[in-house]
């Protein structure tokens, strides 16, 4: 087995202590300063260091990765040759995918290879490499590609500033897991010297503080659900694992909307905007629309950079349908080189390829079924996490065998499921609250002790309700 | 959630204003509700170590302060079946008071709230050795969480600073995310977590609830406060080396100092202790060789000396096991395994409390070089 590279420590959390220390340090060399160069130097520093914390030595992938594409993108803007710059494209989505596909995939495909291979003389067993996945190497890469194919389609002129592009690609808020910036949206806002704004700031607290919330209070709570059921299936009964699954769903969407909300809130806090990253994917009344709602960085992603590329929806039904299953399956492929992976973008290709070609009765678009369409909508979407969740294919069929066939087996303990049950209903209150009332507006009428206590109340919620150890953001690995 | 800043940054200020102070006001308050909580809340073992004092039948007459290493070493079982072997059932009552990370402060606690109580032994063997009165305190740390209010911490501060300064800001500053376990136990009637589910049952047999609660117990992390290698022996599955911390207290101990505060506090215990005409005994327990090792003039002499003089003053003989057993006795260099604990015991027995509580002269136990390991 061989390893590379060997050094790796503990990634900064957003909820921990040294995060704090770092946002402190950071926040106030920031604002302290009146140069802009001097921040932006300043904010890289900080990047620099957050992910040095993890591992220094990745750091200089990471720096390298930057260096080439900011010189790519310059020699693209700087040729009239069309084939100079297709090469010069070509070149940059090789050594970005090659270097996502060498870290993530390679064991994958040595796996999915070696059988073929073995008749012609190899050892037994294939020579997997025990290799360290660059934290957030998904989504750099992703940011990267977005800037040179902007680049070389005139979107966007290619950066002059080295410093504002690496601040574009480890901006630490976002750079282990997303939202996946766009160089059109982020770039231009390292232009121009911000104001110190309080305005931002306490929005970027109130959004830092829902995203812990989400995670510390919901997510890592429901992990201690979740966790020794999918450890172990085959020994849990049908009602547990349908809790375990729902729980799932609930712990994902608060562990990854939680992290996108504070790495928002932060952004903010320093004068920079990211973007929305999740919009109450739960309350979604199909899949299409689910898709719009949750993951929407990669989402919009996905639809700019490869479904429309494949052609999108102009090449009639069955084109379309195509471009839809590779688009998911390789969006699965993106979350992780396994067959579950590869599996669940199948299964919502084929959701999305379903919803668009069978129109639904008109019938079923009554609104007083909308309730009946969200949960249909979310149990579909947790027949999918059972792939996403489950450590094989082969445990997932035993999940989901044990959900449809009533099995007898290990059951959630009363006081656990009465529990589970309270925070399933808070966050479908809390869901119903954000798309019905104007919580934005209620924040802003408040009279001023109102909205400063529920702040203070809110954190020293997050602190009392959080467990003993809080796990790292599910979506760091990846 | 997408929303878009707000223009008004004076009321934003405003409101952040008033967020932190509220904010530190909240965690003050609820800091001082800790402080005045009942033991039961911060200091659980405190609690159940004089539930026991309160309701033991017949009362105690010979009682057992210290740390983890007392914890592991005294068997009352054992002590029981040599003394009665000898004086059949006029024995006297026994109960073992150490607790994990026990120290002096510790000690003061317990045998205060213990008399408060109306429990009054007549004999306190107290666990002492150099790891007890060296400066700073490595078992303060644990006193902190459990135990000091701000009083106290002010009285140690400088000690504490030296020992962990973060353990000391976050317990002070943010108790609710410090305590956050203790006050969800306090609040709910029983400790976190709440979703806790066991793996399923093996096919060999069924998961026992004491397995069930280990487990949890585990998963917790309950021995938050306490430093590296403080536990009674037993405590994992890994084999006996008595070679095992060394190293960590080779550094501790690399500049002995004597601290003052840790001296005043046992000099406190025995005075309360002569005062309540409790006969006090003062005993190193055994250690292993690596660890005995380390314990130079440059240690040893500051420490007899103080032991002496508080021997002197209070009538409190002091007895040093710390030779007494062989390695194979312990478990890692400070705690004995389960047959250093039988030895240890007997030994206690036999040159102990025999001739204090049998002998002629109560108070005047026999010399330890008398009885062989």
């Amino acid at each position: 087995m061989l390893e590379w590279p060997a050094v790796e420590g503990a990634a900064v959390l957003f909820h921990s202590i040294e995060f704090l220390q770092l946002f402190v340090v950071t926040f106030v060399l920031y604002w302290s300063l009146k140069s802009q160069r001097l921040r932006l130097g300043t904010l890289l520093l900080a990047s620099v260091y957050f992910y040095a914390r993890w591992n220094p030595w990745l750091v200089f992938l990471l720096i390298f990765t930057a260096l080439f594409d900011f010189w790519i993108a310059r020699g693209i803007e700087g040729t009239q040759s069309q084939p100079l710059r297709r090469a010069l494209l070509v070149l940059s989505l090789c050594v970005s995918l090659g270097l996502l596909g060498f870290f993530k995939y390679t064991n994958f495909l040595l796996g999915l290879v070696w059988p073929v291979i073995r008749p012609l003389g190899a050892t037994s067993d294939p020579p997997f490499f025990k290799l360290i996945l660059p934290l957030g190497i998904s989504f750099y890469t992703f940011e990267t590609i977005s800037y040179v194919v902007d680049v070389y389609r005139r979107r966007i002129p290619a950066e002059r500033s080295l410093l504002n592009y690496m601040l574009f690609l480890m901006f630490f808020p976002h750079l282990i897991a997303g939202p996946i910036v766009r160089p059109g949206d982020f770039l231009p806002q390292l232009e121009r010297l911000r104001s110190f704004d309080w305005s931002r700031v306490e929005l970027g607290a109130r959004l830092f503080l829902l995203g812990l919330l989400k995670k510390a209070v919901i997510a890592d709570q429901l992990a201690q659900v979740v966790d020794p059921v999918y450890a172990a299936p085959a020994g849990f009964g049908s009602s547990a694992l349908w809790a375990a699954t729902v729980a799932y769903a609930i712990q994902l969407y608060c562990d990854f909307s939680g992290y996108s909300d504070m790495a928002i809130g932060c952004a903010h806090t320093f004068g920079l905007k990211l973007p929305m990253n999740f919009n109450l994917p739960y309350l979604s009344q199909n899949v299409a629309e689910f898709w719009r709602r949750w993951h929407i960085s990669l989402s919009t992603w996905l639809r700019d950079y490869l479904y429309i590329p494949l052609g999108g929806n102009r090449g009639g039904r069955l084109a379309t349908c195509r471009n839809i299953l590779l688009t998911m399956l390789l969006g699965g492929l993106w979350h992780g080189a396994g067959w579950t992976f590869l599996c669940w973008g199948l299964y919502h290709g084929v959701l999305l390829a379903v919803h668009r070609t069978l129109p639904l009765p008109r019938w079923l678009g009554h609104s007083a079924l909308v309730p009946f369409r969200v949960a249909v909508t979310f149990v579909l979407w947790c027949f999918g996490m059972v792939f996403f969740r489950a450590r094989s294919i082969g445990d997932a069929g035993v999940v989901l065998s044990r959900m449809f066939v009533p099995t007898r087996g290990a059951e959630l303990a009363p006081s656990v499921a009465l529990v589970f049950g309270a925070i399933v209903v808070v966050v479908l209150l809390a869901s119903l609250a954000a798309r019905w009332m104007d919580l934005e507006g209620i924040a802003r009428r408040a009279p001023v002790p109102v909205a400063a206590g529920a702040l203070a109340v809110g954190l020293l919620l997050a602190q009392i309700l959080s467990p003993d150890a809080g796990g790292a953001f599910i979506y760091f690995q990846f | 959630m997408h929303v878009q800043p707000r223009s008004n940054s004076h009321r934003a200020a405003k409101i952040l204003l008033f967020a932190a102070i509220f904010f530190f006001c909240g965690e003050l308050a609820l800091g001082a509700f800790l402080d005045t909580a009942p033991l039961s809340v911060r200091f659980p073992e405190a609690a159940l170590v004089l539930e026991r004092a309160r309701t033991q039948n017949p009362p105690p007459d010979i009682v057992f302060f210290g740390s983890s290493r007392f914890m592991a070493a005294i068997a009352p079982g054992e002590i029981d079946q040599q003394l009665r072997a000898s004086h059949g059932e006029r024995i006297p009552a026994l109960l073992p008071m150490a607790v994990l990370g026990g120290d002096f402060v510790s000690t003061e606690l317990l045998l205060d709230r213990m008399l408060a109580e109306g429990v009054r032994p007549r004999i306190a063997v107290i666990e002492v050795s150099p790891d007890l009165v060296g400066r700073p305190p490595h078992l303060l740390s644990a006193q902190l969480e459990r135990l000091f209010g701000w009083r106290d911490v002010v009285h140690w501060l400088p000690e504490l600073f030296e020992a962990d300064w973060s353990a000391l800001l976050t317990a002070r500053l943010i108790p609710v995310y410090h305590y956050r376990r203790e006050l969800l136990g306090w609040l709910v009637g029983r400790p976190p977590p709440y979703l806790f589910v066991p793996a399923p049952k093996p096919v060999a047999g069924p998961e026992s609830a004491a397995q069930v609660v280990q487990a949890a117990s585990n998963a917790q992390g309950v021995q938050r406060g306490l430093p590296a290698g403080t536990g009674p022996a037993g405590a994992s599955e890994t084999p006996d080396d008595p070679t095992h911390g060394v190293d960590r207290w080779a550094r501790w101990l690399r500049r002995f100092r004597l601290s003052e505060r840790c001296a005043e506090v046992l000099e406190r215990v025995l005075a309360r202790c002569q005062k309540e005409e409790i006969t006090c005994i003062l005993v190193e327990p055994p250690v292993a060789s690596g660890h005995r090792a380390l314990y130079g003039t440059d240690v040893v002499t500051p420490y007899r000396g103080l032991l002496e003089r508080l021997g002197r003053d209070y009538g409190a003989p002091y007895f040093d096991f710390g030779d007494r057993l062989p390695d194979t006795s312990f478990r890692d260099d400070s705690h004995v395994n389960r047959t250093g604990a039988i030895r240890f015991s007997a030994l206690i027995a036999n040159a102990l409390i025999e001739p204090l509580w049998f002998g002629g002269e109560r108070g005047r136990p026999a010399p330890t070089d008398q009885v062989a390991p």
